[in-house]
């Protein structure tokens, strides 16, 4: 796999902690001096494939690391930004997560413009989204893969199936 | 000598503590004894959710660690509600510590910010700056001495010193 982050974690470059499921490093085209991504080892391509318990961690030491970018790195602010997809900006295939040290004058800029959307509009937003979390899509997905395996195989009307009686021909 | 506010009274006088509780109506798509999730009403795009803890908390490095772990599950939760629900192909996940990284509210807000192809957002396309390896064999080092992990390497700061220069002086003789 052409991986190059999975390649720099097995490298160590400039790696500046590792554990068992994540790996931190500088990177070496940073945003600002201090610029730090946090990855999962094993390589997932975006968030929604990475495990619940390594995602809390990665995001525990990206929070622990914008800690020691404050501290240790004259910081006087820090962002976290995932960026989860294409569309999001997402430019490896290897999902991660930027810690990125700020200070006063350093040419970034996070501020969004807000758009205006209307009354009906965010009821409707809002209803697809909470009936999405209060029912997890995920785990229905499960429930029915179950269920596929059980039913019995319906018999096949001989008169319907022509690919049997062509089978059935063959000497 | 000014009295520190109660944990009530900070509740009292943020805006985001009573959103978060209820007590000031919001649309909630997600709510436990942690956190809750409300949609950004001056969004930056269709979707846009504002993940936040119950208790009070104003930069995310001050968050317990057992609650950090809880809002990330949540955010990644809301990810992808995001995709799922209402067609977005990818999602930005951003927390801004401190006035200088973009932090508006006095309250830990985790955005989940719903991105399509052409959405004309720009803001998370990140710029990258050259760095030369010597800079950042420093920063290693400034970070890891932190942390307590004995560096790899210690950046060489004595080569100048070592180098004979007694060749050269024979050239120019």
């Amino acid at each position: 796999m052409n991986c190059l982050e999975c390649e720099a974690i097995k490298n160590k470059k400039h790696v500046i902690y590792e554990d068992q499921h994540i790996a931190a490093m500088l990177s070496d085209k940073p945003s600002a001096a201090g610029h730090i991504l946090v990855l999962p080892r094993q390589h997932f391509p975006i968030v929604e494939t990475i495990p619940d318990e390594t995602f809390a961690h990665l995001f525990l030491i990206a929070n622990k690391l914008a800690i020691v970018c404050f501290e240790a790195l004259g910081a006087e602010g820090t962002n976290i930004l995932i960026q989860n997809g294409v569309p999001a900006g997402q430019k490896s295939s290897h999902a991660q997560l930027n810690v990125i040290p700020r200070s006063e004058n350093d040419g970034l800029n996070f501020q969004w413009n807000t758009i205006k959307v209307s009354e009906d509009e965010l009821s409707t937003i809002h209803l697809k989204l909470k009936d999405a979390l209060e029912n997890p899509v995920q785990e229905q997905k499960k429930e029915e893969v179950k269920e596929v395996s059980v039913e019995p195989v319906e018999e096949i009307p001989e008169g319907e199936n022509y690919l049997l009686k062509q089978l059935e021909r063959v000497p | 000598m000014e009295e520190q506010p109660t944990p009530e009274q900070i509740a009292q006088n943020c805006i985001f503590c009573q959103l978060a509780s209820g007590k000031i109506p919001s649309k909630v798509v997600y709510e436990d004894d942690i956190c809750a999730a409300i949609l950004d009403i001056n969004p930056a795009t269709k979707g846009h959710m504002l993940l936040m803890p119950k208790q009070h908390f104003v930069l995310l490095p001050q968050i317990p660690d057992n609650i950090v772990k809880h809002l990330a599950i949540v955010a990644k939760k809301l990810s992808y509600a995001a995709i799922k629900a209402i067609g977005a192909e990818g999602t930005n996940i951003f927390v801004a510590n401190g006035a200088v990284a973009g932090q508006r509210a006095p309250h830990t807000i985790i955005h989940i910010i719903p991105r399509v192809e052409g959405d004309g957002i720009t803001v998370f396309e990140l710029p990258t700056k050259e760095i030369r390896e010597q800079d950042l064999l420093q920063i290693e080092h400034t970070i890891t001495e932190r942390l307590g992990i004995r560096p790899k390497q210690e950046p060489k700061k004595k080569e100048l010193q070592e180098v004979d220069l007694t060749e050269l002086e024979e050239m120019v003789k």
